[in-house]
């Protein structure tokens, strides 16, 4: 989902500890995955928490803990 | 009926540059062009008032199209930063300074990025309703008055420009636009995402991000399957110019090709009520183009589409 969201970017296996920024993820890009997550998952991540939620894995695991 | 005349624009030559603050937000240039798709803001002078935009983009109009104040019978201006404090209505002051007559009805409207669409619907109303012939719809909102130069959300975006629409009625025989349907919308209850309760500009950026991306689709699909018609009956969708990346979401989730969502924020940047009518400017005498279709979405949270259509 966070390629799919953000232009020019490409998420292997071995970026999923990687900060979003150093792949290349912008603020605005932020915003796509979150609304997208939102509308794929219903899962609305409060903005207090995005800040923090910035690897792939630190998402994912944050997405298991609501199911 | 009442349509479009002509529609003329003032963006001030004051620029600041995006380039030139690279080191202080930690931008890229592809942030810059590519998400932003802001290179520079325009700002108005320091003494310039609302109206003093309003009256350079009135000029303008002169230089296209012969009118005269005195044949005026309303002036609006769609403004949340109006002259002074107030009171009077920057209408009021333009009413005054071009010299309009004392049956000119003035009046100003409280909308940011949604106004143009709003205003539009007031105006040919109003007009309408009270048998007039000639209006004059301004549109300036000097965000420059209110923005935080140390906010990364704001001053890299908003940029100062008025424009002014002519609106006639269409027995004057020529070509103009007709402002057909129409959708309104307002989300109040989410409206402090977008406020100046400390006297500057606050945006939560995610959070008008989401709106837009989620509201508006809905709104131009419903005001398409009301008019009948699919997107490609449409020549061109002119969305509010919020930033590239609102701008290029609403073309993606819409499905809509590239060549009919054209932006012109890099030069001036999100100029609010204007940044529609800047875009029209544009493409009024392109014969290639016929139908339009105009999306405004942001303060309040509000939000309103309509459908333009040229008429000979």
């Amino acid at each position: 989902m966070v390629a799919e969201v953000s232009s020019n970017v490409t998420v292997g296996e071995s970026d999923y500890d990687t900060p979003l920024k150093d792949l290349g993820v912008d603020s605005l890009d932020v915003a796509g995955i979150f609304l997208a997550i939102y509308e794929r998952l219903g899962v609305r991540v409060p903005d207090n928490e995005i800040d923090r939620l910035n690897t792939v894995r630190l998402i994912a695991a944050y997405m298991d803990g609501k199911r | 009926m009442i349509g479009i005349r002509s529609v003329a624009s003032h963006v001030p030559a004051g620029v600041l540059s995006n380039y030139d603050r690279r080191e202080e937000f930690e931008l890229t240039d592809d942030f810059i062009v590519g998400k932003l798709g802001v290179e520079q803001v325009s700002r108005k002078a320091e003494d310039e008032e609302t109206s003093t935009l309003c009256l350079r983009a009135f000029a303008a109009l002169q230089r296209k199209v012969a009118v005269e104040p005195a044949g005026i019978d309303c002036l609006i201006v769609c403004t949340q930063n109006p002259d002074g404090h107030g009171i009077p209505h920057t209408s009021a002051v333009v009413h005054g300074a071009i010299g309009a007559s004392d049956r000119c009805a003035a009046f100003d409207v409280s909308l940011g990025c949604s106004g143009y669409v709003y205003a539009l619907s007031i105006v040919k109303s109003f007009m309408e309703a009270n048998g007039l012939q000639r209006g004059l719809l301004f549109t300036a909102d000097p965000y420059s008055k209110i923005l935080d130069p140390s906010d990364k959300n704001t001053i890299l975006l908003f940029g100062d420009a008025a424009t002014v629409t002519l609106l006639e009625s269409a027995d004057r025989g020529g070509s103009y636009w007709v402002p057909t349907r129409f959708l309104f919308s307002t989300r109040g209850q989410e409206g402090k995402a977008l406020n100046n309760d400390s006297g500057r500009l606050a945006m939560n950026g995610r959070a008008v991000f989401n709106f837009s991306a989620t509201v508006v689709p809905r709104q131009i699909t419903e005001l398409l399957a009301a008019a009948g018609i699919g997107a490609d009956a449409v020549d061109l969708f002119l969305f509010h110019q919020g930033s590239r990346y609102i701008v290029d979401t609403l073309a993606k989730r819409l499905g809509l090709p590239a060549h009919k969502v054209p932006a012109n924020l890099a030069r001036q940047g999100n100029t609010v009520s204007s940044s529609i009518p800047l875009l029209f400017e544009g493409f009024l005498d392109n014969p290639a183009i016929n139908r339009v279709l105009m999306s405004g979405f942001g303060v309040g949270l509000s939000w309103a589409s309509c459908l333009v259509e040229r008429r000979r």
